[in-house]
């Protein structure tokens, strides 16, 4: 019964992440998209990135409700489903977790500002001004609420003694050793997905035979956006990797099945772990790799997993995670510098049929890279909760009826995800962007 | 002042401005799909539309303040709350997440739809009913505790008048505050 209430508590939270996680990326990314595309509208003088803009807005919108919702659910399930976890820890991230809500509130004002102002303005630039509010309320929503993972992957500002929280320092609290990379690499890799999921719907329609300047100026935009952002998401990803080896060295371990501490450690992509005798079969070996990855040179001794107790090992699955997270980054941002190259390169042909569709699926990819990451990030801090003071089978409810509470909240996501789909694409199919360009008299 | 005063006073003030805005808004949300049910008061709820509407997403910040401001300031509390209330809790979530995602469908995706507005108005009635439990929940009775464990005595909450008399209450004073809080919003409306 016991075991039973904690596996479900963990599908139920991995549930309401998953889900949230995906409005949540675009919620940040997304803003900053419409941001860009505006201000080129006004410097070019170009109404084809304005469009854009208030395209990508009105679709927006509809995210960020689902987004809002599902928000409100994961921070009171928190306290539902782990409330001996809050109990300990919710003293000392309660700063961060009123700063995302309140980073929230000043974005909404804005966002309901920006919404209804659209040339109102004698200045267009004014409007877009009001765009930075949101950029930057969404932003920081997402910079207290990693925060707050960042914690519990490596909590510190608190005397922990007899069950009881003493000497509480939030500000320390807040910026503990796993902020600085974490907050980089779910920011940038908000901004690389949501421009790669915009880049992806224009790809399509350009693939169905879309073929006016709009939507070319839409994936050339998107696409130098995604570069930009791709390079720097793999960037930081190996700094998390440099983070993660120095403070929480049994995630890495765990993420590459690494078990003896090394120097000229390997790299290990795929492959199948005997659990039993801990050989790993039919891996691609990278030399010196993981070494390079964790320390910047072949020489860094790599902690193996064999130094920590065997009941502290994070379940090793993660290493799959962990690959085709980084194998989808990489994917994307080989696919951005492709476009770009066939753009600038005389010879090449950006509008390809196969590149298109190398742009198409980096959509879904990019988020199934989210939900990946994620994964990783959680799992991966298993057996705790709050790493190093509080198991996650410590951290849960007592009560029975998680079960049915499970059930629930997965018919409301289920009926939410299908729902805000089709209004999305209901939205878009009755306005084409012809169709409004058209209206306000303008060229395609 | 102690630090239980400070507490206790700002998280009363965030109750208040939640019951304040969330009210209005909760019977905006009914009054609005009566209207649409029915074709009365067309002009009346435009008005509403058009001022209240936007509020919804201030009102689940005032919900989501209060819960970390109790988390914050009485981390004991939140823990007992946090067991007892998981049933109670999950409902008024899923209430709200229906109610907030169908207002913006209806508002910003679709409109007029019959369905999404039904979910949005009905909503509206039944989240304050699953609120006001845990103001029952707390006059105590309907938690026990065995050692590490407590639980949540369901059946006697279900069965108890005194629970569905305040369920009641929230419904009724949701409704009337609303109509008030129009009534004047169209009386000064319409001077200017």
């Amino acid at each position: 019964m016991e075991g039973d209430t904690l596996l479900m508590s963990r599908i139920l939270t991995a549930l309401t992440l998953g889900f949230h996680i995906i409005f949540a990326t675009l919620g940040v990314g997304v803003p900053v998209m419409i941001s860009i595309a505006e201000w080129l509208g006004i410097r070019k003088k170009d109404p084809h990135y304005i469009l854009m803009a208030r395209r990508w807005t009105r679709g927006f919108v509809i995210t960020v409700a689902v987004g809002v919702v599902t928000g409100t659910s994961i921070g009171l399930q928190l306290s539902l489903l782990w409330p001996r976890f809050m109990q300990v820890a919710g003293q000392v991230i309660s700063l961060p977790l009123f700063m995302e809500t309140f980073a929230f509130f000043f974005e909404a004002i804005f966002l309901g500002i920006y919404l209804y102002t659209w040339e109102r303005f004698k200045k267009p630039i004014y409007h877009w001004l009001l765009s930075i509010p949101v950029v930057i309320g969404s932003s920081a929503s997402a910079f207290f609420i990693t925060v707050v993972n960042a914690f519990m992957n490596t909590p510190q500002g608190f005397t922990l003694e007899n069950g009881v929280i003493t000497h509480i320092d939030p500000i320390k609290a807040m910026f503990n050793p796993a902020t600085p990379s974490k907050v980089a690499h779910v920011l940038s890799s908000a901004y690389l997905t949501s421009a790669f999921v915009l880049a992806a719907i224009i790809a399509f329609l350009i693939l169905r035979g879309n073929r006016t300047d709009y939507y070319k100026k839409a994936l050339r935009f998107t696409m130098s956006a995604a570069l930009i952002f791709s390079v720097a998401t793999v960037l930081i990803g190996d700094w998390s990797g440099k983070f993660l080896a120095e403070y929480q060295p049994e995630k890495l371990a765990a993420a590459e099945w690494h078990f003896e501490t090394t120097a000229r450690a390997d790299l290990l992509i795929g492959g199948v772990l005997d659990e039993e005798t801990l050989e790993v079969k039919n891996a691609l070996r990278i030399p010196w790799a993981l070494s390079i990855l964790a320390g910047s040179s072949p020489d860094t001794e790599v902690k193996g997993l064999n130094e920590f107790d065997r009941e502290l090992w994070p379940p090793l699955m993660v290493h799959y995670l962990f690959d085709l997270m980084v194998m989808i980054g990489m994917y994307l941002m080989a696919v951005a510098i492709l476009f770009i190259i066939a753009w600038f390169w005389k010879k090449g042909n950006e509008w390809n049929p196969w590149l298109l569709r190398f742009i198409v699926w980096g959509g879904p990819l990019a988020m199934l890279a989210i939900e990946m990451g994620w994964m990783f990030a959680e799992i991966g801090r298993q057996p705790w909760i709050l790493r190093g003071y509080m198991t996650t089978a410590d951290g849960v409810t007592t009560t029975a009826s998680v079960g049915e509470m499970l059930i629930l909240f997965s018919l409301l996501y289920l009926a939410l995800a299908i729902i805000s789909t089709s209004v999305l694409i209901r939205m878009f199919k009755k306005k084409t962007p012809e169709a409004e360009l058209e209206k306000m008299n303008l060229p395609l | 002042m102690t630090l239980e005063m400070i507490g206790i006073t700002v998280l009363w003030t965030f109750l208040y401005g939640y019951l304040i805005v969330a009210s209005v808004d909760f019977g905006a949300g009914f009054f609005s799909y009566y209207a649409q049910r029915t074709g009365k008061g067309h002009t009346v709820n435009r008005v509403i539309e058009r001022y209240l509407s936007p509020v919804w997403e201030v009102t689940n910040v005032f919900l989501v303040f209060f819960v970390v401001g109790i988390i914050g300031f009485f981390p004991d509390t939140a823990y007992y709350y946090g067991t007892a209330l998981l049933i109670p809790g999950s409902i008024a979530l899923i209430l709200l997440a229906i109610r907030g995602s169908f207002y913006a469908f209806s508002q910003y995706g679709v409109r007029d739809n019959k369905i999404y507005l039904f979910l949005y108005g009905t909503t509206g009635l039944f989240i304050p009913a699953s609120l006001s439990t845990v103001l029952t929940i707390s006059e105590g009775g309907f938690i026990v505790e065995e050692g590490e464990r407590v639980t949540f005595l369901a059946g006697e909450l279900l069965t108890s008048p005194y629970s569905w008399a305040v369920v009641s209450l929230a419904i009724v004073s949701v409704l009337f505050y609303q109509r008030q809080f129009s009534h004047l919003l169209c009386q000064s409306g319409g001077r200017s």
